[in-house]
């Protein structure tokens, strides 16, 4: 059987060259592609295609190939990349994989091994060596398996990766290299596993994937919390889910379970760079999870994403990737208790009617007058924030260009005046309305820069003083709240048309409350609420702002944001599709082919430009 | 097959032995090997088509096959020491010439992102064994965490005192260092390159010594170039881990400091070679 495996050479700046190979059993020779791009299956299909060539009749079109393949551009993500003969046939293409993608079982051929050579317990007892950086050994009689299983270990660690020794396929001359103090993943053909004096090693997790058993001294399975194990093993079996992503994405909750509260440990001084507090980190997470975590801040891969996540929002890059989108989803999730706990207080609320809001307005109900005085400084506390990043971003940004949406600071026909004469409580939907944004508001930055300082509260899709407005106003005649309303809403209007637009063309209908009251939940907050600070709008990014994402991470970074004048040509859907987002695909509507198919205007082309481009990309040998 | 898999076959002692084996053994024998080592090492050199790496993989090589046919008496202690530092302020260098005895320059690309080397060094009455890792990219840290050096014995943190940046990263790393490694675990700063022009030093030795004393290590400056200090640096980690280990059966207190000072009276001050 035809083996296709790789391995992997750690330079000098310890980022990974991927080296993958073709092997024939009856040939002695195997073909090897050097790149630094971690395409496995783009890579592979490219071998079978050049063993063709060599193979076949017209093999001298397999130099000729080899030189187009080596010259050709980095195809945009999604797209093809085409490599035709002389006479025009086409020899080979293959597509771009698209950026964020969890891997899929059966199309990843890497993960598609490793969940049928280990089962799921093992997967999760490796999944927890690797969160606590153990030196771990695997082995197999096969390479392909091998490399498969040691790739897609840390393939699930996403959106973190392994920072330590990586060595796939270890070569027999390396051996001595298992004495390593610090942690490694070694991958350990069957043959030089035999001949291991075992004593010498010390502490080592072993898994033997051709057996599917696990030797290892550690309780680290133990050390995870339960609740995330037990989510975690359930969604493993699910055997429903087993076809696509569910595998990678069962992987992708737990960590967001662990890690997703990073973003509540943000702490951002006007001027300074944003920086993440440990304490902070710890303390706003639940009982259960704090000794675990305490470890993880011990540990060198989740240090490394954190930083990877502070340069990218100092650099002033919104990202938005499957790890983000998964936190938001889980902060829905969680909230959806307390959600439904609020819908019958209001119900109850709203029965007793003119009764509440004596209440209220005695101050009689601690309770109520505590949510909205905390809600209210919550508010505060996002604008003043949002004002330091706005300045932040503003500062370095020497031209800055105006786009519709960009809202300037002091509006004319501010309705900040009245709001403040009329409702105290409307900063409350103010600061609110982010959550009601169908998740897209939650991908901006300016969710991570809460004040660390404030209690953190259940983020919810809560708008108490408008879901009370009713009882409120019937009996308070002469504060007709329309007036307000109307009396404003123009000027809000142009503000916020980019995002209603955004959101429109990306959901296709919005399922939304009365288009007034939107406006209202938007727009009681007037000097430049944190709601328009959104990364996609943000000057800085048509600035190519490439921040040195990439320097803590192994992998070479083969997604560089486009430059200027490209993004200018963009409408908003290919902004999304910039970071990662697709609601065509989120969303139920079968349409085929992302946005990008049709939606992009042809650019020609679109390469990003990775450094050392000819150097490094590849290599025939 | 190279002998490199049969490191495994060999047998570490990792406990002490008794006095009666000790004098069993004719103690000259580390001295021996040593030399020998050298020689080999000066003969890969001085082949012209060799590649540093063949070299090195040459006086790997050489080194085992001495040692080889008495692999119980390799030696009576063995400790893993990590080297940390910015690539560029001369880890590699530091290794080969305490190995070695010889300066290698120009660049070395490690093939896995890691490498280590083996020296046995006479203490006393005992031998002790130091395998010394390096790894590659650890200026991506911008703190180094404890379950990167939690396996090791010692660790030397190195900056170049030609570059300010790296002194600077050291700094970072000592506290996170300080706050999670145990108390076995023994570190030395050194300022390595102290061989360079007064118009090149950019880090002053009075600035690491205070760094040191900060931090409550040991301070050293090298010159992995000119061998200045090299050799005293290892011999005093080896001391201070033996010393730890052994140091409830042993009287008295051994202090490094002391040691050194007594040890760097008969050598050259800093930047008098140039």
């Amino acid at each position: 059987m035809i083996q296709h495996y790789s391995f992997v050479l750690t330079n000098a700046e310890s980022k990974w060259i991927f080296g993958f190979c073709r092997h024939d059993p009856k040939s002695e020779t195997a073909l090897v592609v050097l790149s630094y791009l971690p395409w496995h299956e783009s890579f592979y299909k490219l071998l079978n295609c050049i063993s063709n060539l060599t193979n076949s009749n017209n093999s001298k079109d397999l130099w000729p190939f080899l030189e187009s393949v080596y010259n050709s551009k980095l195809p945009i993500k999604g797209l093809d990349l085409k490599i035709n003969s002389d006479s025009g046939e086409e020899l080979f293409v293959c597509q771009s994989p698209i950026q964020f993608q969890l891997p899929s079982i059966p199309e990843n051929r890497n993960l598609t091994e490793y969940y049928s050579a280990v089962d799921c317990q093992n997967m999760i007892i490796i999944f927890a060596s690797m969160l606590f950086e153990r030196r771990i050994i695997f082995t197999s009689k096969k390479l392909y398996r091998l490399s498969a299983c040691v790739q897609s270990a840390n393939a699930v660690l996403y959106p973190m990766n392994w920072q330590h020794i990586f060595i796939p396929v270890l070569p027999q001359s390396l051996i001595d290299y298992l004495l390593a103090p610090m942690p490694y993943l070694i991958g350990l053909p069957h043959s030089l596993f035999q001949s291991l004096q075992r004593n010498d090693l010390g502490d080592v997790v072993i898994l033997d994937a051709d057996n599917n058993t696990i030797e290892t001294p550690f309780d680290d399975l133990e050390n995870l919390p339960t609740d995330v194990v037990s989510t975690l093993r359930r969604q493993l079996r699910n055997k429903g889910t087993l076809l696509g992503d569910g595998v990678s994405r069962a992987f992708l909750r737990a960590l967001v379970k662990l890690i997703g509260g990073y973003r509540d440990a943000l702490k951002f001084h006007q001027g300074e760079r944003i920086t993440f507090n440990k304490e902070a980190f710890i303390e706003s997470r639940s009982a259960n999870m704090q000794p675990f975590l305490k470890k993880m801040l011990e540990l060198q891969i989740f240090q490394q994403f954190i930083e990877e996540r502070l340069e990218m929002l100092n650099a002033g890059l919104g990202f938005s990737d499957e790890f983000e989108m998964e936190v938001c989803n889980y902060h829905e999730k969680s909230s959806n208790r307390l959600k439904h706990q609020y819908k019958d207080w209001t119900f109850t609320m709203k029965r007793e009617g003119t009764a509440l809001f004596k209440t209220v307005k005695n101050a009689a109900n601690p309770t109520v007058r505590n949510a909205v005085k905390t809600v209210k400084e919550r508010g505060k506390d996002f604008r003043l924030a949002y004002k330091d990043i706005r300045s932040k971003f503003n500062a370095p940004n020497k031209n800055p260009r105006t786009k519709i949406g960009t809202h300037p600071n002091s509006a004319p026909n501010s309705p900040s005046m009245q709001k403040r004469q009329s409702w105290s409580h409307t900063t409350a939907s103010a600061s609110y309305r982010k959550e009601t944004a169908n998740g897209l508001q939650k991908l901006t930055t300016s969710q991570n820069f809460k004040d660390s300082s404030i209690s953190p509260l259940p983020q919810i899709n809560l708008n108490l003083m408008e879901d009370l407005k009713e009882v409120i106003f019937r009996t308070c005649d002469n504060d007709d709240p329309r007036k307000y309303t109307s009396s404003w809403d123009d000027s809000v209007k142009s503000n916020f048309i980019i995002n209603d637009d955004l959101i429109n063309s990306s959901f296709g209908s919005m399922p939304s409350e009365s288009p007034m009251e939107t406006k209202d939940l938007i727009r009681l907050d007037s000097t430049s609420s944190i709601d328009d600070f959104d990364p996609l709008n943000s000057p800085t990014n048509s600035h190519g702002l490439v921040p040195g994402v990439g320097l803590s991470n192994p992998l070479y970074q083969y997604f560089v944001p486009l430059n200027k004048t490209q993004l200018e040509t963009k409408n908003n859907n290919d902004l999304l599709n910039e970071y990662g987002l697709n609601f065509d695909l989120l969303s139920c509507t079968d349409q085929p082919g992302p946005s990008m198919s049709t939606s992009q205007p042809p650019v020609p082309p679109l390469p990003p430009k990775p450094p050392n481009f000819k150097s490094n990309w590849t290599k025939f040998e | 097959m190279s002998s490199a898999d049969r490191v495994f076959e060999r047998r570490i002692v990792s406990k002490r032995r008794t006095s009666a084996n000790l004098e069993d053994e004719p103690e000259k024998q580390c001295p021996n090997g040593w030399a020998s080592v050298v020689a080999a090492a000066a003969a890969a050199a001085s082949s012209s088509s060799s590649t540093l790496r063949q070299k090195a993989a040459a006086c790997k090589t050489s080194q085992r096959t001495t040692f080889q046919p008495h692999p119980d008496s390799i030696c009576d202690w063995f400790f893993k020491v990590m080297v940390l530092g910015d690539s560029g302020v001369g880890k590699t260098c530091l290794l080969v010439r305490f190995r070695d005895d010889m300066f290698l320059g120009g660049n070395y690309i490690s093939t896995v992102g890691v490498d280590f080397r083996n020296k046995i060094i006479s203490v006393d009455d005992s031998k002790v064994k130091l395998q010394i890792w390096d790894t590659a990219g650890q200026e991506r840290f911008r703190s180094v965490t404890h379950a990167y050096y939690r396996d090791a014995h010692a660790l030397l943190l190195l900056y170049d005192v030609t570059n300010k940046v790296s002194f600077d990263n050291i700094r970072a790393w000592l506290s996170e260092i300080r706050d999670y490694a145990n108390d076995q675990v023994v570190i030395m700063l050194i300022g390595n390159k102290a061989d360079c022009s007064l118009n090149d030093r950019m880090v002053k030795r009075e600035d690491g010594e205070q760094l040191a004393k900060e931090y409550s290590v040991t301070f050293m400056e090298t010159s992995a170039k000119s061998g200045f200090n090299v050799e005293i640096a290892f011999m005093a980690v080896a001391r201070e881990l033996l010393f730890k280990k052994t140091g409830i059966e042993k009287k008295g207190s051994f202090n490094v400091q002391d040691y050194m000072k007594e040890q760097t009276k008969s050598n050259c001050p800093a930047c008098s070679t140039t």
